[in-house]
């Protein structure tokens, strides 16, 4: 899958590959000794945060998973 | 309420009650949520209309949790996903009580049917920008997303809310509640356009039944009283106050239509 930075799109893929190993064989079991892919993760980062700002991506300020309800929620 | 998926029963997808969508409430703040009931507004008349559209859907994907949390990762491209053009994690941290927070942007392909591309032409060059938000819980075995478009947000939001989990019938299974809202400002734009409407026309029957008054009096051979002269000087002015107030009334809903955030078209 391409990247919305056309130059980020190989950095994303070794991202990915990193992060979906890391994923399935430590995370989900539980075993958190720490995150292999920190370095490719932030090469990637650098990439596409300034292919966002280039193309005036609106991704700045926005609540992570929206607004709060108040008390009637239905996930964990 | 009605199911969220195209088909009926595709999916093993089931509509759920509408007892879910109490719990909401749109951005930028609006109407509280009447109580039992899905969101809605009260006109003056005490009638309440949903704002907006809401599906709720139960469905099941036929594989067991951490296999459907990873494959979730994975997702694009696919047969059908032409219309999903890139795919980028611009955020993603470990919290202390280890759950995996992400957010996932996205840019679809802005496809309108005809008549909406001639109504909002400066919407068409443009593909829609989506946020994914998610948590994972792996001691919990869920995960819950909440996906929104950034842009074209003038025009319409769909905002969608999932909760993974375990199937409670089939432990290799896994179960997908799926909630989700359509709302647009021009919902806002089209009552004011009516109040500003209802307004004007109050202010033409004041001065039709001053006018047919006075008229009707000359024809009486009487010199319109005195009185008929001076209402007709009042109503005027009366008609002026009129008009500005519902001007202003529109442009106060119109105003509190478009949400508080900068929009981008």
């Amino acid at each position: 899958m391409n990247s919305v930075g056309e130059a980020c799109t190989e950095l994303k893929r070794e991202y990915d590959q990193c992060f979906n190993r890391w994923f399935a064989e430590k995370f989900l079991k539980g075993e958190n000794a720490g995150d292999p892919c920190v370095q490719l993760f932030k090469r990637y980062q650098l990439c596409v945060q300034k292919a966002i700002k280039e193309k005036d991506i609106p991704i700045e300020g926005l609540e992570f998973m929206g607004p709060s309800k108040g008390k009637a929620e239905n996930s964990s | 309420g009605s199911t969220c998926e195209a088909e009926a029963g595709s999916g093993g997808a089931r509509p759920v009650p509408e007892v879910a969508a109490a719990s909401r409430v749109p951005h930028g703040g609006g109407p509280a949520p009447a109580a039992g009931g899905a969101l809605a507004r009260v006109s003056g008349a005490g009638r309440r209309e949903p704002m907006g559209k809401h599906c709720a859907s139960l469905g099941v994907l036929r594989g067991p949790w951490d296999q459907v949390f990873a494959a979730f990762w994975q997702r694009y491209p696919n047969p059908y996903s032409k219309h999903v053009l890139t795919e980028d994690i611009v955020h993603r941290e470990v919290t202390a009580d280890q759950k995996l927070l992400s957010r996932r942007l996205l840019t679809k392909t802005n496809r309108m049917p005809r008549w909406a591309e001639r109504f909002f032409p400066a919407n068409v060059a443009h593909s829609v920008y989506i946020l994914e938000d998610s948590i994972v819980d792996p001691q919990n075995r869920t995960m819950t997303t909440y996906t929104w478009n950034i842009n074209h947000a003038r025009l319409m939001v769909v905002e969608e809310r999932c909760v993974y989990c375990v199937n409670p019938e089939n432990s290799s299974w896994t179960e997908v509640k799926r909630e989700a809202w359509v709302s647009s400002s021009l919902f806002g734009v089209s009552r004011a356009i009516q109040e500003f409407g209802l307004a004007r026309f109050k202010s033409n029957v004041t001065k039709s039944t001053k006018g047919f008054e006075y008229v009707l009096a000359k024809l009486q051979g009487e010199a319109p009283s005195k009185t008929l002269v001076e209402t007709a000087k009042e109503a005027t002015e009366k008609a002026k106050e009129t008009a500005l107030a519902a001007t202003e009334k529109a442009k106060d809903l119109a105003s509190k239509a478009a949400t508080k955030k900068k929009q981008y078209v």
